[in-house]
């Protein structure tokens, strides 16, 4: 579903943020990606949902490049950023309109998924109030009912968990698993590592812009936990760049 | 103390230095002076017309004192015009708020800091405008030493006037806004009566410019600003000396300003709480629903920022407004408007240039697209990642300030026509020329927010009053006339007055074109090169 082929980028100011970057995303699988601050998780997920261009490698969405056929590859995506600032002039309502008609859902089927996230997630009561009065938790809903009435084949979720309150990040896990169900992919970055362990199949560890590590969880965590594994991983890194040093 | 000086700093920087996006101090810097110094020009430019007609006038009655008074009430009143948005974007909508509010320090010179910041600014505008009344007076009444250190003093007190006045109605408008349901709408009422004062002041100014030598425009210039008690005390010490004229002058400057700065820091976390408080309500029932058009979904999603953000609509749609306004008012005004130009002989073949200079001055001086890139802000990403080629989302927005220039032309500029009593052929030009002008300011300004896009801003504020591209497109316009007129006065002679109208039409057609086919090209290549 996500092909990702020796991606980098590097910023104006001459930062590389992602160097050389490969991996796969097969159908049904929810994978995760996981780094240390400033490693380079959001500008792989921003460059892969199309909205950070990028001069090497390639991205491939359902077989679609993200850099030369932009609107087929985001046809069938759905990102969500770690903050996701929405319009404040919309109402919600308005707002889930506006997405459903920028990805052609049709009436019916719009009406009948907004019923379905809005009930799971209890924001539909609000969704006639303009989004500038909504706490931080009720915009993240809003983005990730946003994101599931498009039935992406590739969820790109960066940080999906925080601001969610418990029930609904359980809810959220479970949607995730009904997408991989019916045949999508979902990739993203997180922090808490004892979710990605129990909600991933594959884990991918970035560190300072490189790939360090990658695979099926099991494989990844071995005996041990993520946690174990990214903090030797980090103590590795750290230990490298003194070397250089 | 301290603490108050840092504030005041991060306040001023955050005025003085958000004309451009670029992270590099010293671009920013350079463009928060370029702006200052556009602004201190246009001010200079103002301060000079006004100062060098109104001394001719004025001096033949031995009154050229009057002018001091006349362009102190310009300075207020351009201070006021600029300070009142800014007051309500940066005092009360800043979004530095909750940080400001949780540190060690009282609300007063929190609040002081951001008043004084406005104040800073104006002091640089009032100095401007003053500056040419100053010099004019001296050279007509003869060089005084102590007039510069009373100068000086009134340059530094005056602007505390308008930073108040500002507070105050950017407070109210602000506090109108929370109460009420339809805020946007009641919001640009009230921006609209605002402008339409000020404009009425404005043109009440020129008109009694143009009575020329009549004696009787001391006496009513005189009481159009007795009222004005600080200006007239400014007027006497600058011109007097008058130590109890000066002293009751600064007073009747600092002690308002101090005294509504000090009483809206007792209330200031009650206000904020207040406008940050948006009730939602939990009783929302999904109704039938509806699909549409991508291209229809950004454009409804344009005119809603436009028209629910009122100091959008009035920054970018007030040339359209005052077109539409203007053309109305001259078809209803016509037989007046035919009895004086019956009364100045020559003056009817002069309408249509007339026209033309009004129909390109309103059209060119604003533009949604200039801005609306900017607007976008940390929600680009929404447009980023929407599978929407980027020409439908340049041509939502380009249509979105169509929206407002075209019917404001089609409108505005035959009745303005009948009002001015011009045929057929002359009404054809000037609706072409104002369609031209819609198109340049809707390519253009988008062109120009691509080229200097500022995503970063702390609210819309900024980017409407403050970012270059606007800034650009604004003084740009003043070119672009300047240009036509050139035109104009080359061609006046083989071609006549209509013939030679219409080169500035065709130049800013062709300018448009070029700006249609730039924003074609690299402008899709800048957008997707945005980082918010």
């Amino acid at each position: 579903m996500l092909e990702i082929r020796h991606f980098s980028k590097t910023y104006s100011s001459g930062k590389r943020a992602v160097d050389d970057l490969s991996l796969t995303v097969e159908t049904g699988s929810i994978y995760g990606f996981i780094g240390h601050n400033g490693a380079g998780k959001t500008t792989t997920l921003r460059s892969l949902a199309g909205i950070l261009d990028f001069e090497e490698g390639d991205i491939l969405i359902d077989g679609h490049s993200i850099r030369t056929e932009p609107v087929a590859a985001k046809q069938v995506t759905a990102f969500i950023p770690d903050n996701p600032d929405l319009y404040d002039f919309l109402t919600g309502i308005a707002y889930l309109n506006f997405i459903a008609d920028l990805y052609a859902i049709p009436a019916e089927k719009r009406q009948t998924l907004i019923s379905k996230y809005g009930d799971a997630f209890e924001l539909t009561g609000a969704l006639g109030s303009p989004v500038a009065g909504y706490s931080h938790g009720m915009k993240q809903k809003l983005a990730l009912i946003s994101a599931l009435i498009r039935e992406p084949k590739l969820l790109v979720l960066d940080e999906p968990f925080v601001g969610l309150d418990p029930v609904a990040s359980h809810i959220l896990k479970e949607y995730l698993h009904e997408l991989c169900n019916n045949g999508a992919a979902v990739f993203f970055s997180t922090h808490v590592l004892e979710v990605a362990q129990k909600l991933c199949d594959h884990i991918a560890i970035i560190r300072d812009g490189h790939l360090v590590e990658c695979g099926k969880t099991e494989d990844v965590v071995g005996n041990s936990s993520l946690e174990e594994v990214f903090l030797e991983l980090a103590r590795q890194g750290g230990e490298a760049t003194e070397a250089v040093q | 103390m301290k603490k108050f000086l840092a504030l005041l700093r991060v306040s001023f920087r955050g005025i003085l230095f958000s004309a451009n996006p670029s992270s590099k101090a010293k671009k920013k810097s350079a463009s928060g002076i370029g702006f200052l110094a556009l602004m201190s020009l246009l001010m200079l430019y103002i301060g000079g017309v006004y100062s060098f007609s109104f001394a001719q006038i004025f001096s033949i009655f031995g009154r050229t004192d009057l002018i001091l008074t006349l362009l102190g009430l310009i300075a207020v009143s351009m201070c006021f015009l600029f300070g009142v948005i800014s007051a309500s974007g940066f005092v009360f909508g800043g979004k530095d708020n909750d940080i400001l509010l949780a540190m060690p320090v009282g609300t007063f010179p929190i609040l002081l800091s951001k008043v004084l910041s406005l104040y800073l600014e104006n002091i640089v505008f009032t100095l401007f405008i003053l500056l040419p009344a100053g010099g004019v007076y001296l050279y007509f009444t003869g060089f005084s030493v102590l007039f510069i250190p009373i100068f000086l003093l009134c340059v530094l007190f005056l602007p505390l006037l308008p930073s108040a006045l500002s507070l105050l109605l950017g407070f109210l408008f602000t506090y109108i806004q929370s109460k009420v349901r339809h805020k946007a709408l009641i919001n640009n009422l009230l921006y609209l009566v605002f402008f339409a004062a000020i404009f009425a002041l404005s043109f009440g100014l020129s008109g009694s410019m143009a009575s020329g030598g009549d004696p009787s425009i001391i006496g009513t210039f005189e009481g159009a600003t007795g009222w004005a008690l600080p200006l007239v005390w400014m007027t006497q010490a600058l011109t007097t000396h008058s130590v109890v004229s000066l002293v009751l002058f600064l007073l009747s400057c600092a002690a308002p300003f101090f005294f509504l700065v000090w009483v809206f820091s007792l209330f200031y976390k009650k206000i904020l709480t207040r406008l940050v408080s948006v009730q939602v309500r939990h009783d929302y029932k999904l109704q039938q629903m509806r699909g549409g058009k991508p291209f229809a979904a950004l454009y409804k999603k344009e005119l809603r920022r436009l028209f629910g953000t009122p100091i959008y609509l009035m920054n970018s749609g007030i040339g359209a407004l005052m077109l539409l306004g203007g053309g109305i008012y001259a078809f209803v005004a016509k037989g007046k408007i035919a009895s004086a130009l019956a009364d100045l002989p020559g003056a009817s073949s002069g309408m249509l240039v007339a026209g033309a200079a009004v129909v390109a001055f309103c059209i060119l001086v604003s533009s949604t697209t200039s801005s609306s890139i900017s607007l976008e802000g940390n929600r680009l990403w929404i447009l980023r990642e929407a599978p929407v080629p980027v020409e439908t989302i340049f041509a939502a927005k380009i249509m979105t300030n169509c929206t407002l220039m075209v019917p404001a032309v089609l409108i505005g500029v035959p009745f303005g026509a009948a009002g001015l009593g011009l045929g057929l052929a002359d009404t054809v030009l000037l609706l072409v020329l104002g369609l031209s002008c819609a198109m340049l300011t809707s390519f253009g300004g988008l062109f120009l927010n691509l080229m200097w896009p500022k995503l970063d801003a702390v609210n819309d504020t900024v980017v409407l009053k403050r970012s270059m591209s606007v800034m650009i497109l604004t003084f740009g316009s003043f070119g672009l006339i300047a240009a036509g007129a050139g035109l104009f006065y080359l061609l006046v002679g083989p071609l006549g007055m209509q013939g030679a109208l219409w080169a500035p039409t065709l130049l800013y057609a062709v300018l448009a074109f070029v700006f249609f086919l730039l924003v074609r090209g690299p402008g899709k290549r800048m957008f997707r090169g945005l980082i918010s």
